[in-house]
Order: structure tokens, then sequence, then C-alpha cells
């Protein structure tokens, strides 16, 4: 059961915290990349 | 007569013929009701044939649908070639658009955990196989079948099963439980125009997120690095043949050779336990765990933000590309016909293909 637990645990974790860092990352591109381009209309 | 004596009808048994019955029922479903009929059809025939007596095509290293199976699938081939279609197809454009929407594609995931903990200390399922089962509740199919062929193949033909006809409900199962977790005027809810998404970015994003994800959760390269290659084909606009080949021809076949090998794992004597129906119930808590998750973190969300997101939209944090957006679409609608959340939608819809994926890897380095 305690195994099964840590699964649990560190699957939740894991998986918000990979979309966290996903939404940083994204957050990051809007600003360069964004922008970039738009000023280059 | 060695003639009479090598004919398959002497050695048929019951459970065959019952293989034969739920064959028949799939692709019932696939030609009738049009139930995802790209996998269910060729799974149809897939059971009926490895249910034929003396026919040996599952035989190991001679049978022919067993070297589509080997190599295929117990190789890690088929799984991310689908992917890179699916790649090839994908749109990252509302998610870009809307970030703060990718973790509706994380809650999602909520249902995924709860039926591996459910599976595992109540059902009697090994961890491998809960994970395996879990899983389904992520609505992704290739995924599903890439983790259950790594962590339990012998139950990969419920699973895979399981996981398409639910997939297939998505209509049915998903707009009850939205009704109950909403009030009218959360369903009202119109949300902020989202802003313009530029090529830079669409470019950019598949080869960070690549990079980022595989950084994370290595198990997951295959499934992530075929998806956002074949992203990368669709948005770069300078290999349109590559893209439209991962889209079209190489999926189409690779989808054919998964549907009957996946069908063909199912004999008889294997699929009829006990297991299977905890198997297909166990699906059905997955999907409606991950919904209602879903729906409940953008109610939580709302608590913190300005722009309020309408919960409905949570839903189609299930990985059910694009059905789950396009009833999202349809239950808002039924309150304010010009709410149009449909490109929402595909934000949560979106990244919860990416979850799936992730939740896939955890489970692979923590239980392989």
């Amino acid at each position: 059961m305690e195994e099964a637990f840590k699964v649990f645990v560190n699957g939740f974790a894991g998986v918000f915290c990979g979309m966290a860092i996903l939404y940083l990352v994204i957050k990051l591109l809007s600003f360069a990349a964004g922008k970039a381009e738009k000023s280059g209309e | 007569m060695p003639f009479l004596e090598a004919m398959g009808i002497l050695y048929l048994t019951p459970n065959m013929i019952t293989m034969w019955l739920i064959g028949l029922l799939l692709i019932y479903l696939a030609v009738k009701k049009q139930y995802e009929p790209l996998l269910l059809l060729p799974i149809g025939f897939g059971i009926i044939i490895a249910n034929l007596p003396e026919a040996g095509l599952m035989k190991p290293d001679t049978g022919l649908i067993w070297l589509f199976y080997h190599f295929g699938i117990e190789w890690e081939v088929i799984p991310p070639l689908i992917f890179l279609g699916l790649g090839a197809m994908t749109d990252f454009g509302p998610m870009l658009a809307q970030p703060r929407l990718i973790f509706l594609g994380a809650g999602a995931q909520v249902g995924v955990y709860v039926t591996f903990f459910v599976a595992y200390a109540f059902m009697g399922f090994s961890l491998k196989e809960a994970a395996s089962i879990g899983i389904i509740g992520g609505a992704d199919g290739p995924t599903t079948i890439f983790l259950a062929s790594k962590l339990a193949p012998h139950l990969l033909g419920a699973v895979a099963v399981a996981g398409y006809s639910y997939m297939a409900m998505v209509p049915f199962i998903q707009p009850p439980i939205m009704r109950l977790l909403t009030t009218d005027a959360e369903r009202r809810i119109r949300m902020k125009k989202s802003r313009k998404v530029t090529q830079r970015e669409k470019i950019i994003f598949p080869i960070t997120a690549t990079i980022v994800i595989v950084l994370l959760v290595p198990a997951s390269a295959p499934l992530i690095s075929m998806f956002m290659l074949g992203n990368l084909f669709r948005e770069s606009g300078v290999v349109d043949r590559l893209s439209d080949t991962a889209q079209n021809a190489l999926m189409n076949i690779v989808t054919i050779f998964l549907g009957v090998s996946i069908g063909a794992t199912m004999d008889g004597d294997h699929f009829l336990q006990k297991q299977v129906i905890y198997i297909f119930l166990l699906g059905l808590v997955a999907f409606m765990a991950s919904t209602a998750s879903g729906v409940l973190l953008a109610k939580f969300m709302n608590l913190f933000t300005k722009n309020k997101i309408n919960p409905l939209i949570g839903a189609a944090g299930v990985s059910a590309v694009p059905m789950s957006a396009r009833v999202v679409q349809k239950e808002g609608s039924r309150v304010d016909k010009k709410n149009y959340l449909l490109m929402f939608a595909m934000g949560p819809n979106i990244a919860g293909v990416i979850g799936t994926v992730i939740a896939a890897g955890i489970f692979l380095t923590m239980l392989q």
C-alpha cells in the first residue's frame, strides 16, 4: 500500500510540476518570440 | 486422415465462439454506430482471426499477426508513430494563447491516479496492472497502449478496447457530470478573447517543450519526441510532404497494424475472465473522475483569477481530441447559443495529451 501511495503522490505532483514548468516555458516564449514578430510587422 | 485431423473445426472451443461474438459486436459498433471505427473495426477483426483454431496467427516467432504485434507494439514502434501523426495534426495555438488553461490538462489526470489507487487497493490488481488501467482515464489511446504493453501486456487488449470504447462514448459520459458540477451562471461565463499566437512561437514551442519534458520525465521521450516532431513538421511550413505523410498515409498504415495486433492479443482463454469486467468498470470510473476533476479545478482556479474560466472547459482536459472539446461547445451553447467555447476548450484538450504522456512516463519511471 505504501508503494501505491508513493506512486499516487509522486504522479500527482509530477504531472502538475511538469505542467507548471511548461506554463513558464510558454510565458517566456510569448514574451520573447511573440513580441519579436509583432515588432517586425 | 491427416487432412481431417488438421481441420480447425475440431479444435473449436466455446471461448473462441464467444470471442467471435465480441469481435462482431465491435465491428457492428464501428460500422453501424461509427464508434471509433478506425480502431474498433480492425480490433474486432483481429479478435476473430486470433480465435480461429490452428490458424497460428499469434504463434510466437512465426504467426503473421504475432510479427505485427512483436515488432510494432512490443518494440514500441507503433504508438510513437501514431504520436508523430497526431503531432502533425495538432495546432498548439489555443494552448499557447491561454497558457493558464494547461493546468486543466493536468487536473484531468487526477482520474488516472484515483483509478490507479482504487484498482490496486480495492480490486486486487498489481501496481503495474493498476497503472495500465488507470491511464485509461487520460483518454489517450496510443499512450494507454504504450504503457500497458510495457507494464501489463496480458491486459493490453482489454485496456485498449475499454479505452477506445469510452473515448467513443465521451458525448454520453461527460455531459451529465458537467451539468452536475456547474451552475447555469457558470456555464454562461464568456471567456476573454485569446491573443494571436505568432508563427515563431509555434515553431519554437515543440523544440523547447521536447527538451523540457524529456529532461523532467525521460521515460516519456518516445511519445513526446515524436509528437513534437510531427508538430514541427506542421508548423515549420517547409516540409509539407512529411507533414502530410505523417498525418495521413503513415497514420493510416500504423493504425491498421495497431488495430489488428491489439485485437489479436485477445484470445478467449485469457480474455474471458472476471478481471476484464473490472477493467471496464474501472475505465469508466477513470473517465468520470478525470472529467469531474477537470471541471472542479477550473472552478477552483476561478477563486483566484480575475478573468473567469468557464468551468465546462475543464472537462476537455481529458485528451479525447477533439471530441471532448466539441462536447464542451455543445454544453455551453445549451445555455448561451453565442458562447463559443470550442477554441478555448482545445487548449486543455491538447494539454491533456501532454499531461497523460507525463503521467505514463512517471508510472514507467516508478514501476518498470
